[in-house]
């Protein structure tokens, strides 16, 4: 029957784009952890590197990580187009949240990282002298 | 894999699977373009906005697809299964709008990045 080839037949091919799309993720997170691990052990004998320096590997690295989420996105929606199963549904769904938490403590995560002005405050707060000098010379 | 007998119900699924198709198509599509924005390193957030742009317009057109072939097919688990795919589309969407609106606050405000 015409419309059961076509239908097996669209099922294959997009089996194959989503593992195309599986590949892209995997790709991206296996460069950036390379990137991360790279930065990392330069950062680990560079001793007087301040810790805003280390911040900022783990949060682009953490950005990377939601880029790769978001094409596991896409791969699960190539999964669940043609005739999904519960397990494909469930998986999306399962994906979705995680991009969705993952985003969300990211985005507050870059916030705080950048307000100067907040963290000198907070600084000001628990009473470290020298570093709240040191923070609000460098937000000026 | 059941197939309705009759003829109209046939093309109702021809239909849906071709939508479907377009679906599958438009998100391969906005995930290759993603990823040959990476490599030329115009960066992770133009990527995420490719993909999630991509993802909704799928979502979108899968639903039509699976509408089309909830008429023609009509047994509980694919109506179910139709609820349960477009309540997660609706959820997407909302959360994909409520990221955009926070990403051009960020951008008008104090630049972050």
């Amino acid at each position: 029957m015409v419309d059961v080839s076509l239908l097996n037949g669209s099922k294959v091919v997009i089996e194959y784009l989503a593992r195309g799309v599986e590949f892209a993720a995997a790709l991206i997170i296996g460069v950036a952890a390379i990137e991360a691990t790279f930065k990392s052990v330069l950062l680990f004998f560079k001793r007087s590197a301040p810790p805003e320096q280390k911040n900022e590997v783990r949060l682009t690295f953490a950005r990377w990580l939601a880029v790769a989420l978001e094409f596991e996105l896409a791969a699960d929606i190539l999964n669940t187009a043609v005739t999904p199963t519960w397990s494909d549904i469930e998986k999306l769904a399962a994906i979705a949240t995680l991009r969705t938490a993952l985003n969300y403590f990211l985005e507050r995560e870059i916030a705080q990282e950048s307000e100067p002005a907040q963290k000198a405050a907070e600084q000001r707060v628990v009473g470290a002298g020298a570093s709240v000098t040191n923070d609000v010379s460098r937000g000026a | 894999m059941m197939f309705p007998a009759g003829l109209e119900g046939r093309y109702l699924t021809i239909a849906g699977t071709l939508i479907e198709l377009a679906a599958a198509v438009v998100v391969t599509w906005h995930a290759m373009d993603a990823l040959a924005g990476i490599v030329r390193g115009r960066g992770s957030d133009r990527a995420r906005r490719v993909i999630a742009e991509g993802v909704l317009a799928a979502l979108s057109f899968s639903v039509a697809g699976t509408l089309l072939k909830t008429i023609a097919l009509n047994s509980w688990t694919d109506i179910r299964m139709f609820a349960f795919v477009l309540a997660l589309r609706t959820a997407l969407k909302h959360v994909f709008r409520a990221e955009q609106r926070g990403a051009e606050r960020r951008s008008a405000g104090v630049s972050t990045r």
